[in-house]
């Protein structure tokens, strides 16, 4: 919604009001007037919050897409390090040779 | 000599510019700001749209038809009373997707982590030792290469997550600012109808007090009766936060004033005009009540939303930090203020809803 419109919406809304209040803030107004008046206002009020519902809606729809895309560059994101990662595991594999190796020695002495 | 040139292409990877640690806890410290204050936002928000949905629902149905304490028809669903609004739920969703987005650029600038992949690497040139001669300098020299090459990576992977996370962060939290105030809208609008409402049924019952007034001749001589000028300041001191009403500004202060041709003035009548004056200041409170919650939510959500924009703002300084640390001290304090500030009004707002 622009800017404008959200200011001609607030303005009409205003403009409504008042004309509901000066016949519901009234002392001589008649009491079925009074309640179609508040038929009105209730009705005012209803439509607004239903479009303040709606634009929330819409907003939710965009905001489970962005979740998702942020959710995409986190798991893009490399922490770790796949160096670290392949020295632990040939530095094992070195111990585990250099254990088999002195064995293998001490069998051949 | 092989030593000498690992640490200058150490040093050479290490002028390529440094992880912004001081812009990227400014941004991390903001974010858990908002963050914690987004739970007492998130309640207020559920509530608004529960009491909007209501009233909607209260338009739709016509109100001929009988009172319905259970449903008529079986539901189609199992209700769950303790299901959480999908509204309510991706705003939660999206602060937690940029904590854990935040973690992965915190552990991406963590120092030690380099260093641990650099004693890896050292460990493994160390262990290769024990069947290839090689020198004991060496495996450090390596090791401390390993640790710039893990740096410079950290460097890389930490530009390219900032420069494709960011933006996305930047419009989720552009997103929930905009609720906040939508949810506000919401608030206003419920309040101007309560207000209206109950301030059209105060005119309704000041006019029904003048009536009885009006039907009645001053009490002769001395009386046990409250004296009209009384009556009269007490009405006009209930009344006066409702002075500026539209409407309500032109004709207040409402005048009392006896009928010298009407009914004698009795206990009977005593007792209906103390009864519509306490009818009449109770409805006052209420009216009060609405303002007075409505302008504490103001304030919340208005320090909310600064929170918010706080946290852009530091991601801004994030994305363009260079050498320069940003001065961190302002914004904590800013932070300090606006999470003080929510915490006052949300009492301010429960404390009105209990008087409402």
């Amino acid at each position: 919604m622009t800017e404008t419109t959200t200011k001609a919406i607030k303005k009409s809304y205003d403009e409504a009001l008042a004309e509901l209040q000066g016949i519901l803030f009234s002392q001589t107004a008649a009491k079925a007037e009074k309640t179609v008046a508040k038929a009105a206002l209730n009705d005012l009020t209803a439509t607004m919050l239903a479009q303040n519902l709606r634009t929330v809606e819409g907003r939710t729809a965009l905001l489970s897409a962005l979740i998702v895309e942020l959710q995409q560059t986190i798991d893009s994101i490399k922490v770790d390090s796949k160096i670290a990662a392949v020295a632990d595991k040939l530095t094992g594999l070195v111990a585990k040779a250099k254990d088999l190796f002195t064995k293998e020695k001490k069998d051949l002495v | 000599m092989t030593r000498l040139y690992l640490v200058l292409l150490a040093l050479l990877l290490a002028g390529c510019g440094e992880i912004p640690k001081d812009a990227l806890t400014g941004y991390t410290e903001s974010f858990r700001a908002a963050h914690d204050a987004s739970d007492a936002f998130l309640v207020q928000f559920g509530q608004t749209k529960q009491e909007a949905e209501s009233f909607i629902q209260a338009r739709e149905e016509p109100s001929n038809l009988p009172f319905k304490p259970y449903p008529d028809v079986l539901p189609a669903h199992v209700p769950n009373g303790d299901a959480i609004d999908p509204d309510v739920e991706a705003m939660r969703l999206g602060f937690e997707v940029i904590s854990r987005y935040n973690a992965a650029l915190v552990a991406l600038a963590d120092d030690k982590a380099p260093e641990a992949v650099g004693a890896s690497v050292s460990g493994l040139i160390a262990a290769l030792g024990d069947f290839v001669p090689v020198a004991g300098t060496v495996a450090g020299a390596v090791g401390s290469f390993a640790t710039e090459l893990e740096r410079a990576r950290r460097r890389g992977e930490f530009r390219q997550a900032l420069d494709s996370g960011a933006p996305t962060v930047r419009e989720i939290l552009t997103l929930i600012a905009a609720n906040v105030e939508t949810d506000y809208d919401s608030n206003v609008k419920l309040a101007d109808n309560a207000r209206t409402l109950i301030a059209s049924e105060i005119v309704d019952r000041v006019t029904e007090l003048q009536g009885v007034f009006s039907t009645c001749a001053a009490p002769a001589g001395a009386s046990t009766f409250t004296a009209l000028d009384d009556r009269q300041a007490a009405l006009d001191g209930v009344l006066e936060p409702l002075s500026k009403e539209l409407g309500i500004a032109t004709a207040y202060p409402y005048p009392l004033a006896f009928n010298p041709a009407g009914t004698p003035y009795t206990a009977e009548s005593e007792a209906v005009i103390t009864a519509l004056a306490l009818k009449i200041a109770e409805m006052v409170v209420q009216y009060e009540a609405i303002i007075a919650r409505v302008n504490a939510l103001a304030r919340s959500s208005a320090a909310y939303r600064q929170m918010l924009n706080v946290t852009q703002r530091s991601l801004t300084a994030l994305e363009q930090a260079d050498d320069a640390p940003p001065d961190l001290t302002q914004q904590a304090a800013e932070l300090l203020r606006l999470a003080f500030l929510i915490k006052t009004h949300v009492e301010e707002i429960r404390a009105a809803r209990v008087g409402a």
